[in-house]
């Protein structure tokens, strides 16, 4: 997995603060492929981590020294999305069902995930950005709620309804 | 499936769309272009304001908004019309709510105006027009009217009460058409690009005046997203100077519980004094906190605070968080419900807590608004 995790480069496990260029550098990938978690598109991925880094530039003495680059720019990120998908009028991303046999990925294990990025994409933001957060960038619910800045219990209720949809949709597709 | 399959679905379901994200794009140049230049611009605002190189200024705290933006929907031959008895344009200034503008006489005050219930909080005249509580030896000849909760103070307007003197209701829930409520007034209401406008006078050519100078406002945006962006019309001259304080009032319209938008319900240009005195007092304020106060509490009022150059180009715009006991200001923000705010000082609200901003957002009395309790 490819997450953005706290590594030995954290400024507050070293006791010295990266360069922003190093330490964006090491992240902009996995920051890159969670945004495109998060927001379901490559070019909304892009503007929402550049927005970010760009702030984190800027701030960048004072992010680096006093809280976890990491967090602060992944709580970006997802404001910026969050903040776009009501401005567009919460369209949602569409995805297409895969039932099909002949289709390039037939296999069960395919469709399943196909079937997990069709309930994400359903999810209103903050809901997918606390999916992603737990099983993709494999945080715990209090470092979700503090990248998210909601109480722990919201996370909690965020990730059983992602779950629940998600089990609902599967045993739709099976009854299909 | 069990709830340890379904966990692991969705983490394989994950790192598999994760995997298609393209990532050698470049991102990391182009945050580091794009940061320098931001940079580049709050230092034309700080450094101007520093060295005193201001445009030459008039009155502190003047509003300048009748000379910014003279009316433009105005039948120019009843301008003409030597009939018309109305103060001349230097003693008007203009109103503004959502996405409407209207003249009035400068000396009028602000008060509040009837809701959806017909019900006003505070009914009549409760600040004169530079913002101070009215007393009665000082009753401004009119006021304008919002329909926000100032007080709980509340009255219910009827057709027939008696009136005490003209007014300009912004937004009041009232079909277009005219009544008469005696004693020679007539109020007059009018519908425009969604709200309304409302002017009851014994002054017919007043009346008719402050209707002619209803027009749509292209001050402020009229609404923002809950948690969204708040630039706009940002100047394209680098070397630009700032001019002009732009303050632009909203009030968060719930819809539920966790949506909903704001919507302006005052905007006003101020002077190069009023700016620099703000710009400056920002400039010697504490580091940003995080989160004051914390990002669940439910926000209700909110001031965005735009610096324009000479041509209205937006140089910098600065969100307000006013709430009672944790007041706030983000420098440069990018929403109206910014992370980290720094301090409100009363150094800080002075310069533009003026003229009708008492009349639409509470805020911390300390600071010079009305508090919490109205």
């Amino acid at each position: 997995m490819d997450g953005i995790t706290t590594d030995q480069s954290s400024p507050r496990a070293t006791g010295t603060a990266p360069s922003f260029e190093v330490w964006a550098e090491a992240r902009v990938a996995g920051l890159l492929r969670f945004a495109y978690l998060v927001t379901g598109s490559q070019h909304a991925a892009e503007d929402a981590v550049q927005s970010a880094l760009t702030r984190a530039c800027e701030k960048w003495s004072r992010v680096s020294r006093t809280e976890d680059p990491d967090t602060y720019v992944r709580r970006m990120v997802v404001n910026a999305h969050v903040s776009s998908w009501r401005r567009s009028g919460r369209r949602e991303l569409s995805v297409p069902q895969v039932h099909d046999a002949s289709a390039a990925d037939p296999t069960e294990a395919l469709a399943r995930d196909d079937a997990v990025w069709r309930v994400c994409s359903a999810l209103p933001p903050q809901q997918r950005a606390a999916v992603v957060l737990r099983f993709y960038e494999d945080l715990d619910y209090p470092e979700i709620a503090q990248v998210l800045g909601v109480a722990e219990a919201t996370v909690r209720s965020h990730v059983h309804r992602g779950l629940a949809a998600l089990r609902a949709e599967l045993s739709e597709q099976e009854a299909d | 499936m069990d709830d340890d399959e379904l966990e692991q679905m969705v983490r394989s379901g994950l790192v598999r769309r994760a995997d298609e994200t393209a990532v050698d794009v470049g991102l990391v140049a182009v945050a580091r272009s794009d940061a320098r230049r931001r940079r580049g611009l709050r230092a034309v605002v700080v450094g101007a304001t520093a060295a005193g190189v201001l445009a030459a200024s008039v009155v502190a705290g003047v509003v300048l908004s009748t000379g910014q933006s003279g009316p433009t929907a105005v039948d120019a031959s009843a301008r003409e019309d030597p009939s018309v008895t109305a103060p001349e344009a230097s003693a008007w200034r203009t109103e503004t709510w959502g996405d409407l503008q209207v003249d009035v006489p400068a000396d009028w005050g602000y008060g509040g105006a009837p809701d959806a219930d017909g019900v006003a909080c505070f009914a009549g005249v409760s600040l004169d027009a530079d913002g101070a509580p009215v007393r009665a030896r000082s009753m401004p000849p009119g006021y304008v009217g919002r329909p926000i909760l100032l007080t709980d103070v509340c009255l219910s307007i009827d057709a027939g009460a008696p009136v005490q003197g003209p007014y300009v209701w912004l937004g009041a829930q009232i079909e277009p058409g005219e009544v008469d409520l005696g004693d020679g007034y007539v109020q007059q209401t009018v519908s425009v690009v969604g709200s309304t406008v409302t002017v009851a006078s014994d002054d017919a050519d007043l009346r008719r005046r402050i209707i002619e100078s209803v027009r749509e406002s292209e001050r402020c945006r009229s609404e923002l997203d809950r948690s969204g962006p708040i630039q706009h019309d940002r100047s394209e001259n680098a070397d630009a100077e700032p001019v002009t304080l732009r303050v632009c009032a909203y009030r968060l319209v719930a819809e539920g519980s966790t949506v909903g938008d704001w919507e302006l319900t005052y905007a006003a240009d101020l002077d190069t004094t009023a700016l620099e005195a703000y710009v400056g007092a920002v400039a010697v304020g504490d580091p940003p906190r995080d989160q004051c106060p914390a990002i669940d509490y439910q926000l209700g009022e909110a001031v965005v605070l735009e610096i324009l150059d000479g041509d209205g180009g937006v140089l910098r715009q600065d969100a307000v968080n006013p709430f009672y006991s944790c007041a706030g200001i983000a420098v440069d923000a990018d929403r109206v419900w910014p992370l980290e705010t720094t301090a409100l000082t009363p150094d800080m609200a002075r310069p533009w807590v003026v003229g009708g901003v008492g009349a639409v957002i509470h805020g911390d009395p300390d600071l010079g608004f009305i508090g919490p309790q109205g």
